[in-house]
């Protein structure tokens, strides 16, 4: 048995002269939401990580509001389980809302019909950790605590790698606790098949690809205005208001807000963000986007009719590790897919330099994030690597038969 | 690891000579925070000590030398504009306490800024005066002469003084070898071993770093004082760099609580019959630093200490110990600079990756008399460091490597010396250790704090041609 994760992403207008009441409220939810008493997202065991963030108005935009919910199964649910579970607290939410009705009107049905008609498709999804519920992550973690007390306990006994599997398989033995792991579960493996297609996709599309990097070049490259600005040059208040919500628990959050370039560019960015998905899904299951390995969920959803794009990730590690991180190991793809942003550190040929020019590409990083009023994880001090690790142990013990001797070893290692 | 050549092209002479240097034949140092009273007469003695200042050239070598860093408010204090002042980096003008970087530095609890003696806002002072001398008699005859200087010239006054030593064995409180694994950087002519020498401008701003770019520097923004003095900005914007061959410094003092040290490895490391072992506490401690006391690597000397004084530095762990079971993943050692093996990348990458995040130590020992009716007297490390980026340098390592719970495949595991866990982690308290050994584990349980802050603070550590420069303002 494995759920997928989802990703539910909303949009809603606001009144545009509510927008500091309606910030005042969301941040009385609270980022990192450990403590939550307006809109406590515990009261919903299948949502991993959430948030809500209010996007400022742009030209000729109204100000909005944006939700996303990384979640176990089904998104209609999940918007039924919202209306049912924090229906007050959406009603102090949408009073500031454009086109929900005031007053004694705002019943059940109401509110349900009001998610859905603001429901808004999300282009790019990366799932970290993809087919584990938010349960069966809190519960490997469980196993993981009792196997390793076993272990610091009765280590010292044993004289081989044998006898430390036979000990520890007798101790997790028959114990209904364990349960749950007992039930056949596999995480997703690497579809050769949709990876080879994409391949060869890519292969195939490598005349126009060319074609659209050089028009990349004359007609965007050459005339992009890149804000060009370091960290260190962007307002104080900004970044304060930005850094007084990090590094309070293992993750962190990233919320932010492009304007989109348009003709070839926003081609481009739904083709690479299309891919990107495709990749998730299929190549990218092990833990790692090229070679990232702290993303829990990330997500590329183009708003406002197609004239900004948001990006929203969860992630293990401060700002500057997780930036860094992609540049060491993807710079090329930042630059594919955040070239058709406003502002972005000029690119060449469409995949270099760009973010390879790290300072310029973390103060665009910063000028383009928002602040997350709520913004909520159901496993904080969790590191993604550390779910899947507990996860492969979890297989080797209950869901593997008997392993060989380099099995042996390798399961032993993970505890 | 070969060792290669390393051709100068560095304007040495204008480089403090501290960057390039660890001074190991100059035993004693001293700190002097200094707080500007006079501007034009604090110019005028700044012009005195400058000849003092050794430069990074070799022929340039005294018996003892002083060093110059300054804080925001000192290169106020000499007349330097708002405008230029805010051209410099965020964490150097914020300062080193600021509510995101005690989370970041797990400067909390114990190691709270505000129950420093000195430095994170706690008092105001303006520059920091470094002094090397080779033995007590020498510092001592040195310190009476710039007191007598300062107290003449009558510009600035001294807040506060502060001594250091190295020990002639090298070994810092806890007893271990320390300062061996040092980058060398690139174009200062030393040669060192193919993995150490790292791009200029990791250290040094005005040229390139690990990222083939050149580092964020401050560049001057309003015209004042003798701009001639000044390089032209390297990366040619054509402004005048205040940065050019200068750095930013991070000075913490370290209080080491020794005995709790030995003692936390003496009860984790007892006999069966509840006895102390000797070698097996020994053993333990050096798995936790990840060198032996003599400095010999875990990695070449898996079994016991070779003794001796062995600045071994010549080791990977990618491939003599790519499971952690000589070195564990976790140590002091092996987190701080995980050299050819980072994460499960292969060696390119993760050198690619460790040479982005080193630093300069030159870090001393300090001792402080007994107080408050206490037998013992304190001894730590005055812990200094020099980066041209503190974000992604200094503070990377403590955040994203020391302080990381959940670095590699550890579950919740803390550098033991210099670790500190998040403070709202609930499993914080029980942060651990582990041991990576065959047929399973060892871990090692409840974390201590055997390092408390007890001050520190961000620096400017400019060029010669900027000191200069700045006495022109």
């Amino acid at each position: 048995m494995s759920t997928k994760q989802n990703a539910v992403s909303l949009q809603i207008p606001l009144k545009p002269d509510k927008v500091a009441e309606v910030t005042e409220l969301l941040n009385t939810g609270g980022n990192p939401a450990l403590k939550q008493t307006f809109f406590s997202f515990k009261k919903m065991p299948t949502v991993h990580f959430a948030r809500w963030i209010v996007v400022p108005a742009g030209k000729g935009i109204d100000p909005s509001l944006v939700y996303a919910g990384n979640i176990d199964g089904d998104k209609q649910q999940h918007l039924k389980d919202l209306v049912d579970h924090l229906g007050d607290d959406l009603d102090q939410i949408f009073k500031y809302c454009q086109g929900y009705p005031d007053g004694g009107d705002t019943d059940t049905g109401n509110r349900l019909a009001f998610l859905k008609k603001h429901a808004i498709p999300t282009q790019g999804f990366y799932v970290g950790a993809p087919n584990r519920t938010v349960q069966q992550i809190h519960q490997e973690g469980e196993l993981y605590d009792a196997l390793r007390t076993f272990v610091k306990d009765n280590g010292s006994q044993w004289k081989n790698s044998k006898e430390a599997y036979t000990a520890i398989k007798g101790f997790v033995g028959s114990d209904p606790k364990w349960d749950w792991a007992r039930k056949p579960y596999h995480t997703p493996k690497v579809n050769i098949l949709a990876t080879a297609f994409l391949a060869l996709l890519l292969l195939v599309l490598l005349p126009v690809l060319i074609i659209f990097i050089i028009l990349i070049h004359f007609f965007y490259e050459l005339r992009a205005k890149p804000f060009g600005k370091t960290q260190s040059q962007i307002p104080l208040e900004h970044l304060a208001a930005l850094k007084d919500q990090e590094d309070i628990i293992y993750q962190n959050q990233l919320s932010q807000v492009f304007e989109l370039k348009g003709g070839l560019r926003k081609l481009g960015l739904k083709f690479f963000l299309w891919a990107t998905s495709w990749g998730a899904r299929n190549t990218f299951v092990m833990g790692q986007l090229m070679g990232t390995p702290t993303i829990h969920f990330a997500r590329w959803v183009i708003i406002d009719g197609g004239k900004r794009f948001v990006f929203f990730s969860n992630f293990d590690g401060s700002f500057d590790e997780y930036l860094g991180d992609f540049v060491d190991n993807n710079g090329w793809g930042l630059n594919a897919i955040y070239g058709a942003a406003k502002g972005y550190p000029r690119t060449f040929f469409m995949f270099g330099r760009g973010s390879y020019r790290i300072a310029e590409f973390m103060g665009w990083g910063r000028l383009t994030q928002v602040p997350t009023p709520i913004w909520y994880s159901a496993y904080p001090w969790d590191g993604l690597q550390q779910i899947v690790d507990r996860s492969k142990l979890r297989m080797e013990l209950f869901n593997s038969g008997e392993l060989n001797d380099a099995q042996i070893k390798q399961m032993l290692r993970r505890i | 690891m070969a060792i290669i050549a390393n051709p100068k092209t560095i304007d040495l002479k204008d480089v403090q000579g501290m960057i390039t240097r660890g001074y190991g034949k100059l035993y004693e140092t001293a700190y002097f925070l200094l707080k500007v009273e006079d501007a034009s007469k604090a110019k005028e003695w700044m012009k005195e000590v400058i000849p003092l200042i050794d430069s990074a050239d070799v022929s340039d070598h005294s018996e003892k030398t002083i060093h110059l860093a300054f804080t925001p408010d000192g290169l106020s204090a000499l007349g330097m504009s708002k405008e230029n002042v805010e051209a410099f980096p965020v964490p150097f003008r914020e300062g080193i306490s600021t509510p995101d970087r005690n989370r970041i530095l797990g400067d909390w609890g114990e190691n709270n800024p505000e129950k420093w003696r000195w430095g994170g806002h706690q008092e105001n002072f303006h520059i920091l005066m470094i002094f090397h001398a080779k033995d007590k008699e020498s510092i001592a005859s040195f310190l009476a002469e710039e007191k007598d200087r300062l107290q003449k010239n009558g510009g600035l006054s001294l807040t506060r003084e502060m001594r250091g030593y190295l020990r002639p064995d090298n070994k810092e409180a806890f007893g271990f070898h320390d300062g061996i694994s040092q980058p060398v950087i690139k174009g200062s002519g030393r040669p060192g071993p193919e993995n150490d020498i790292i791009q200029t401008g990791e250290f040094l701003m005005g040229y390139k770093n690990e990222h083939d770019q050149f580092p964020f520097s401050p560049l001057l923004l309003k015209e004042e004082g003798n701009t001639s003095l000044l390089h032209d900005d390297a990366a040619g914007s054509g402004k005048k760099d205040l940065g050019h061959n200068g750095t930013f410094m991070v000075f913490r003092q370290m209080q080491q609580h020794v005995d709790e040290f030995w003692d936390y490895m003496e009860q984790n490391s007892l006999n069966p019959d509840g006895s102390p072992n000797e070698e097996a506490k020994i053993k333990l401690a050096a798995k936790c630093v990840g060198r032996w006391p003599s400095g010999a690597s875990l990695v070449n000397f898996p079994d016991k200490d070779p003794g001796g004084d062995l600045e071994n530095d010549d080791f990977g762990y990618a491939d003599k110990d790519p499971e952690g079971l000589r070195c564990p993943y976790g140590s002091h050692l092996r987190r701080n600079n995980p050299r050819d093996a980072f994460r499960w990348y292969d060696k390119k990458q993760s050198l690619k990756i460790t040479r982005r995040h080193r630093i300069i130590r030159r870090g001393r020992t300090y001792e402080l008399p007994p107080e408050n009716g206490s037998d013992q007297g304190e001894i730590g490390l005055h812990f200094i460091c020099f980066n041209a980026n503190i974000e992604l340098q200094f503070e990377f390592i403590q955040h994203a490597w020391a302080n990381n719970n959940q670095m590699r495949h550890l579950h919740n595991d803390i550098d033991v010396i210099i670790g500190v866990p998040d403070e709202l982690n609930p499993k914080g308290e029980h942060s651990g250790f582990t041991i990576q050994a065959e047929p399973v584990n060892q871990f090692i349980d409840n974390w201590k704090r055997f390092v408390t802050i007890r001050g520190g603070e961000y620096f400017f550590f400019p060029s010669i041609s900027v000191i200069n420069y700045l006495t022109t303002l």
